[in-house]
């Protein structure tokens, strides 16, 4: 009767295991912001009421009142944003979290309930399985940083390009354009978009991998005519890189290094989208991007046809 | 700066090689090390600017560990490396500046 009564009163334990975590695990504090309050956008600043009454004000009134809009709407979405990461972070914790305290539960009755033991262990086995299934949620879980981290990023960069425009007047961006531009801001916290990120990101380092390997396993015989291509490119590209002699280094960037010209060069000679490099780290990968490329290509003529073809100035 | 390595098959005869390690030098930046390594001659580069044709490197075989480089040059490194099969003890030296 003893072992009857406390199995019915760890059931009833299970019950109450997943609720409990869904209720206490946010991962973050209740924000003191009332969410409906920082989301309620006032009528005047609705797109169809805002623009219709652009005809009537001075391009300043105009300008006043875009930023009004930029700055309710983007609060209003941060808001939204920061209660979407709040019940993210809750469903994924809480969910996990029940099933794992729910099987260590019925395993440790089952050494305590000898008779119901096989029974015991059989549902402590089900709710580890069941537990297993969730393995995608527990992929998820360990994946969620990351999301998040990508999303944040996305969503600054977004951020950012609405902001940089708050002293444009309104003949540069216009009214109109802001709410496409609060609209892209409010889509880039999209959790599909950051995984699909994430599969891209781990798509191109296996490339570059794949690429170091083959640069390692293929090269050719270079000959001393190669050896003077070769020297040419690589003074040519170290040049844009900023370099001006083989024994000094840079020391500030861009100094005399042209980012534009070799980001374009990168491009040409390795097939990859290079963008200006902002530091001088960054200059010198591309060069070296640049001379792994031509590892395997000695002949002569094979390389003069890249040199033209990236536009590349070689003395 | 980065640091690319370079594979020699043990096969090559040793002009062979000088002439490779020149031209990877001037394709990678300085030689900063040579060394055999099971079947192969492994050079070591540090990414950069080439030097000019007048201070390419120089290598030379070596019948011991202290040999100097001639006057005039500057020594780079000592190290190993395969010529046509056989094991050798290389030298490589610069043109000073």
């Amino acid at each position: 009767m003893m072992v009857e009564s406390r199995i019915r009163n760890f059931l009833l334990s299970i019950l109450a295991v997943p609720v409990a975590g869904c209720a206490s695990f946010s991962g973050m504090p209740k924000p003191v912001l009332n969410i409906a309050a920082a989301t309620t956008i006032p009528s005047d600043l609705q797109p169809d009421t805002a623009i219709m009454s652009l005809k009537d004000k001075t391009l300043d009134e105009q300008r006043l009142l875009r930023n009004r809009i930029i700055a309710v709407y983007v609060s209003a979405i941060d808001a939204r944003y920061a209660e979407f990461r709040r019940l993210l972070a809750r469903e994924v914790r809480g969910g996990n979290l029940g099933l794992d305290v729910a099987a260590l539960g019925l395993g440790g009755l089952g050494s305590l309930a000898k008779g119901s033991a096989n029974e015991l262990a059989a549902a402590s086995t089900f709710l580890t399985g069941s537990r297993s299934s969730l393995n995608k949620e527990l992929y998820f879980e360990k994946t969620l940083p990351a999301l998040i981290a990508v999303m944040d990023a996305n969503r600054f960069k977004a951020r950012g390009a609405i902001l940089s425009h708050l002293r444009d007047p309104v003949d540069i961006y216009p009214v109109e354009l802001a709410y496409a531009d609060l609209a892209n801001y409010e889509l880039s916290a999209s959790i599909d978009n950051a995984v699909q990120q994430l599969t891209t990101e781990a798509s191109k380092k296996f490339e570059a991998e794949q690429s170091l390997y083959a640069s390692l396993t293929a090269s050719c015989d270079p000959d001393d005519k190669t050896e003077q291509v070769w020297g040419g490119i690589n003074n040519a590209v170290y040049r844009l890189a900023g370099h001006v002699d083989p024994d000094t280094e840079p020391t500030a960037f861009p100094g005399t290094a042209r980012p534009q010209d070799l980001a374009r060069v990168a491009t040409a000679f390795t097939g990859n989208t290079y963008n200006p490099a902002t530091t001088q780290a960054e200059a010198d990968r591309q060069a070296v991007a640049i001379t792994s490329a031509i590892r395997g290509t000695c002949r002569v003529d094979q390389l003069n046809a890249l040199i033209s073809a990236a536009q590349l100035k070689v003395e | 700066m980065a640091v690319k390595f370079e594979p020699y098959e043990k096969t090559k005869t040793f002009d062979q090689l000088k002439t490779q390690v020149r031209a990877n030098e001037a394709l990678n930046g300085k030689l900063t090390g040579i060394e055999r390594q099971g079947d192969f001659t492994i050079a070591t580069f540090k990414t950069g600017m080439s030097y000019p044709a007048a201070r390419r490197i120089t290598l030379a075989i070596v019948d011991d560990d202290n040999s100097a480089p001639d006057d005039g040059f500057a020594l780079v490194c000592r190290g190993t490396g395969w010529d046509a099969g056989k094991e050798v003890k290389i030298l490589a030296s610069r043109k000073k500046a």
